[in-house]
């Protein structure tokens, strides 16, 4: 089993739209895959058709002290999805110094899933949750930006090792070839192969509450998520080996 | 990687983004030096205050962008 | 069932008349009656009846259609197509003999290896001294005794004089030993077919000289002998094609250093004279993105036009515009102007409509940093739209061209040897080389080979470089295709005569042999003349021109034909098709064969033609003007094979097989110029621009900011097709990007739709900026692989196969003559055609091949 974290370098960057398109993508391929929402914000079930007013999740679950392992929905073979459920602010907070004070509920969380998937895929929030995002160790760590002056900035004095996923290039821009130019430059091998490009299949998947290879298989966005997956799949295939 | 679909496919007729890749499998002992890119890059990196602030070079004096 | 037995409802349907459909469903139920046609192999022979069957696909049933099937069937059954996709009729023919030689095959290819290793290790510098140390320590003599005595037993099979029985086991030996040695990998058995090549034709000519002109007989004499210095003429060019082309050197570029501040400066010509600016910008993009320092490149455009817009052009791009007041010899004295006022190291040259991919300079500068005394590089003319011979036999990309051969063998040939010559174009020469042969010579019409021999004569070096890294346009029509060929032709006569490479100083024996062989190789035009009349010659004139028996000219002249052909495959077989070579030939002998004649008697005469290129044939049109000496041709041979009836019915009985085989002559002759003429019926060419087709990932961007994931089909410099996964019903006209890759760089370059075909949407490019242009023509042109294709379409070489594709070509080109005819002489002779072609339904074809790939 491997586990993806997806984290935006800010809000807004489509980590979620991500996540879902990923997590589909590796499905189709024949993996068992899991995705987690980490966001309080709860967004992620909107892409796989859950209904709006659906309060079940994990943090939901805390909260009314009920299992979260009967939180999961299989949406389709191989393919199952973990909320985070429809809580208050308060309860966020408070879930996240439990988990501060719990740093092994996760990782025990996860271990137990190890036979029943090949990947679990966290859709981690952006901002300063260190609850939420903290303790995982995850195989694949990948950070999601936009190719704009902000992220640039943003990326200056991070020195990590986490890859980078570029979500929404226009290739007509001048700024952002210079930029992609430039990362590639700096990032090298850090950079995920392909960028995802400004689709509007992407923008518009959402809307119709599916991930966008579901969508919009033939679009540009999908066929690069589906050549990340494969992506995914070869750098799982050269950790085993190495 | 034939039976791969998507981007990551490459058959014996479609060639590769990077042109240079057919080419070294046919020549020797050869390496190409991409002089193009290397001047490209310096301009991205003047063309932008920002850009050009943060690597520690100094814009161009008509920084106005291309289109 | 009863559908399934008696089908007359659905051969009704299909269009069949009544009487037809009854037939047909008769002997359909008989069929079934017989054959046990509902067994699953049956079946699928009746499911893909339009595969095995294509005289009866897709057209009504016909009464006489069992007969075909039956035929089809009995002809699949014999040929049996299926395991390969091609034919070999030597292996359905003779598949045990064929065995047998493959088994010996087996058992000595080791041996071959070993020696191709040991005559590879010799060809090594360092090697080549130590044998020549070793040769001169002593072991001299035994060389030199074994050579004698090689050369001896050699002088003796071509001399010694054989009875029709002798000869025929001899040549039965000789044969059966290049069969087997053809089948051993490397080149060592290629050097021994050579060798088994040359002494069955210098035996033939041998023969031919001592034993087969009738002295007795003035005109037989003289037309003999005219024969027979035309035969000489084509020996000696198949002896200077084997010493050229034996052993091709490959060579691989030379590595650059890594500091650049070592790399040494570059003017990069670009020679315009008449040429469109559409044609000369594309060239001047790509130049723009060629890989070099840029405080160490120099473009240059050399406008002999003196036109403003080009001077305009140059100077929004930022490129240098060079003219001068005259335009004195032509190109070479455009370049010589341009050299005293540049003074890069190195000039590189570029016809105008020649496009460099960027990798051009790091792949060839490396050597002249290497060796001081090189003086040339020169890459492969590559052509990115047909030529006219290719377009009108709808062979481009399938059949090689005269180029391959030239690019691809002959040339790499010729380098072994340092003998490589300048081609005009796509090349890069060393400045002090050319100022002290005085710049680019401008003597003669072929001022590039010209200048190449001048510099060979004082000691410079020439390199070959087989990797084509440019392409450019053929030219349009046939007549100035044609017109090219003469400039050559008239250019490389000059140059024999006024710098004859056989004499004067400074050149190896090799680069003489190299350079006599590629001019006299241009005056090939009258001796394709005299072959093509000599048998009339004998039907016509009742001259005894080969005056020996039948029998036994077959004996001696077939080996010849085998052992070239045989060798020629092996060599040349992925650069020209046997037979082809004669088919071009033959096309350019008439025009050819008085400029070189005139050129080698007065040298300085003729004018000068620029090879027109870039425009556009606007209907389908017969060029009668260049096909009418071959029209002549054809009507005398015709007339000759009436004289062989005639002959052939009331002549001596002993004469009859004289009669056969120079009958037989002329039917090749018939076909060769039907093939010539099928040349001339120029095909319509609707393009604006020539496509080039290209696989490459693209992507594409609707307006509404979808983007789609598709193939780049084709590209020109207007446009491009993108074959996507959906049918997008784009209407003409719709706005959408196109982006394109290359590296770690995507371009997208704006466009509106201009036709959708299924998933392939062809779209037209808005006007572009300069940068734009720049970044397109890097993204496509001007990429380091764009060419590299070339060569690597063609199959491997079948001579059986090739003759008869060479025969089809030559029917075609009557019926397309048929075609072009007034319509009353149609009309006279639809009757017959109608007859021929209603024969010819019942001819056994080749399965559809779309079942194999």
């Amino acid at each position: 089993m491997s586990i993806i974290r997806l984290q935006g370098i800010r809000g807004g960057v489509g980590t979620t739209s991500l996540v879902a398109a990923l997590a589909y993508e590796l499905n189709r391929l024949g993996q068992r895959v899991l995705v987690v929402d980490h966001c309080p914000e709860n967004m992620l079930r909107l892409h796989f058709e859950r209904p709006f007013a659906e309060s079940g999740g994990w943090a939901h679950a805390w909260k009314e002290q009920q299992d979260w392992r009967e939180q999961a929905w299989e949406l389709r073979s191989g393919l199952c999805l973990l909320p985070y459920g429809r809580v208050d602010a308060m309860t966020v907070g408070r879930l996240d110094h439990w988990l501060q004070d719990h740093p092994d509920e996760w990782p025990l969380r996860l271990a137990e899933l190890t036979q029943s998937f090949d990947w679990i895929l966290l859709d981690t929030p952006h901002h300063r949750l260190s609850g939420h995002c903290g303790s995982l160790r995850p195989d694949l760590d990948i950070q999601v930006l936009r190719p704009d002056a902000a992220c640039h900035a943003l990326l200056q004095g991070r020195e990590t090792v986490r890859k980078l996923m570029i979500n929404g290039y226009d290739p007509a821009s001048r700024l952002q070839q210079d930029l992609l130019l430039l990362w590639r430059h700096q990032y090298g091998d850090r950079l995920l192969p392909l960028p995802v490009y400004q689709d509007e299949g992407m923008a518009e998947s959402m809307a119709y509450k599916q991930p966008v290879g579901a969508h919009a298989v033939n679009s540009q966005a999908a066929d690069t998520l589906r050549s990340l997956a494969i992506w995914c799949l070869s750098q799982q295939g050269g950790r085993h080996e190495g | 990687m034939a039976t791969l679909p998507g981007t990551l496919q490459m058959n014996h007729e479609q060639r590769a983004r990077d042109d240079l890749f057919l080419l070294r499998s046919k020549v020797g002992e050869w390496r190409h030096l991409d002089t193009s890119r290397e001047e490209v890059l310096m301009a991205a990196l003047r063309r932008w205050p920002l850009l050009a602030e943060l690597e520690g070079l100094e814009p161009l004096p008509d920084t106005e962008a291309e289109t | 069932m009863k559908a399934n037995l008696f089908p007359y409802a659905a051969l009704r349907q299909r269009g069949a008349s009544r009487f037809t459909a009854l037939w047909l469903a008769c002997c359909h139920c008989l069929a079934w009656l017989v054959l046990r046609l509902e067994q699953p192999g049956w079946q699928q022979v009746r499911a893909s009846r339009d595969v095995w069957f294509p005289q009866v696909a897709g057209r009504r049933p016909l009464p006489g259609d069992p007969l075909r099937y039956l035929i089809q069937g009995c002809w699949l059954l014999l040929v049996r197509p299926w395991p390969e996709r091609s034919f070999s009729l030597t292996r359905n023919l003779f598949g045990k003999g064929q065995g047998v030689g493959r088994w010996l095959a087996a058992r000595l290819a080791p041996l071959s290896r070993a020696w191709t290793r040991r005559i590879e290790s010799v060809m090594e510098p360092e090697r080549k001294a130590a044998w020549q140390r070793r040769i001169s320590r002593g072991s001299t003599g035994i060389y030199a005794v074994l050579a004698v005595c090689a050369l001896l037993l050699a002088a003796l099979s071509v001399t010694q004089p054989f009875g029709p029985l002798a000869q025929l086991a001899f040549v039965i030996l000789l044969w059966a030993m290049a069969m087997v040695v053809r089948k051993l990998p490397g080149r060592f058995p290629t050097l021994l077919l050579i060798v088994l090549s040359v002494l069955v034709s210098c035996r033939y000519l041998w023969w031919r000289y001592t034993s087969t002109l009738n002295w007795n007989d003035s005109l037989d004499l003289v037309l003999g002998m005219t024969l027979l210095i035309a035969e000489t003429y084509s020996w000696l060019i198949l002896i200077l094609g084997y010493v050229q082309t034996c052993w091709p050197l490959r060579r691989q570029p030379t590595p650059l250093p890594e500091d650049t501040s070592l790399w040494p400066t570059v003017d990069l010509m670009i020679p315009t004279y008449n040429e469109p600016l559409s044609v000369v910008r594309t060239t001047v993009y790509a130049a723009l993105g060629v890989d070099w320092p840029a405080d160490k490149l120099n473009i240059y455009v050399l406008d002999d036009g003196r036109r403003e817009a080009f001077r305009e052009f140059a100077a929004e791009v930022g490129v240098g515009y060079i003219t001068r007041t005259d335009n004195r010899h032509a190109k070479a004295g455009n370049l010589n102007h341009a050299f005293t006022l540049t003074d890069g190291e190195l000039i590189a040259i570029f016809d105008c409509d020649h496009i460099p991919a960027r990798t051009f300079l790091q792949l060839t500068v490396g050597g002249f940093l290497q060796d001081p005394k090189l003086a040339l590089v020169q890459t492969p003319h590559h052509f990115l739209s047909p030529d006219p011979v290719e377009r009108n036999l709808g062979v481009f990309r399938r059949s090689p061209n005269e180029g391959e051969l030239f690019y691809g063998l002959v040339q790499d040939g010729n380098d072994m040897w340092n003998a490589a010559f300048f081609c005009g174009s796509c090349a890069v020469l060393r400045r002090t080389a050319l100022e002290e042969v005085g710049g680019v010579a401008v003597e003669t019409v072929t001022e590039d080979a010209h200048t190449a021999l001048r510099m060979h004569r004082l000691g410079w070096n020439s390199a070959y470089m087989r990797i084509p890294q440019a392409a450019g346009l053929a030219t349009e029509s046939l007549s100035a295709h044609v017109g090219q060929r003469i400039r050559w032709a008239r250019g490389m006569a000059q140059i024999f005569r006024i710098d004859n490479p056989l004499m004067g100083r400074g050149l190896t024996l090799f680069q003489r042999l190299c350079y006599a062989n590629a001019m006299l190789h241009f005056l090939a035009g009258l001796p394709r003349l005299v072959f093509l009349l000599a048998p009339l010659a004998f039907l016509v004139l009742h001259a005894y021109i080969i005056y020996a028996p039948a029998a036994l000219l077959v004996l001696y002249i077939l080996p010849h034909m085998i052992h070239s052909s045989l060798t020629a495959a092996r060599m040349q077989g992925k650069y020209r098709k046997t037979f082809w070579g004669e088919v071009y030939e033959t096309v350019l002998a008439w025009y050819i064969a008085r400029p070189t004649t005139v050129a080698l008697i007065d040298p300085s005469k003729g004018s000068f033609n620029v090879t027109a290129k870039g425009g556009l044939m606007e209907e389908e049109q017969f060029d009668w003007r260049i096909a009418r000496p071959y029209l002549a041709l054809a009507l005398l041979n015709i007339l000759g094979l009436g004289f062989a009836v005639w002959r052939f019915m009331t002549g001596p009985v002993d004469q009859q097989g004289t009669v056969i085989v120079t009958s037989l002559w002329v039917f090749y002759n018939l076909l060769i110029i039907g093939a010539a003429v099928a040349i001339a019926a120029e095909a319509r060419q609707v393009r604006q621009s020539h496509r080039v087709r290209f696989k490459l990932p693209a992507s594409l961007k609707l307006a509404s900011g979808h983007y789609y994931r598709g193939t780049l089909q084709d590209y020109s410099e207007g446009g491009v097709a993108v074959e996507l996964p959906e049918a997008l019903s784009l209407a003409e006209g719709t706005e959408v990007s196109v982006v394109l890759g290359r590296g770690e760089q995507d371009y997208s370059f704006p466009g509106v739709v201009a036709r959708e075909d299924g998933s392939v949407i062809g779209i037209r490019f808005n006007e572009m900026s300069h940068q734009q242009m720049i970044d397109f023509v890097q993204c496509t042109f001007a990429r380091a692989d764009a060419w590299l294709d070339w060569l690597e379409q063609q199959e491997e070489e079948r001579p059986l196969q090739s003759l008869v594709e060479v025969l089809r070509v030559g029917f075609r080109g009557y019926l397309c003559l048929y075609r072009f005819l007034p319509l009353w002489v149609r009309e006279l002779f639809a009757p017959v055609l109608r007859l021929l072609r209603w024969v010819a339904s019942y001819l056994p074809r080749w399965p559809k091949t779309q079942r194999f790939s």
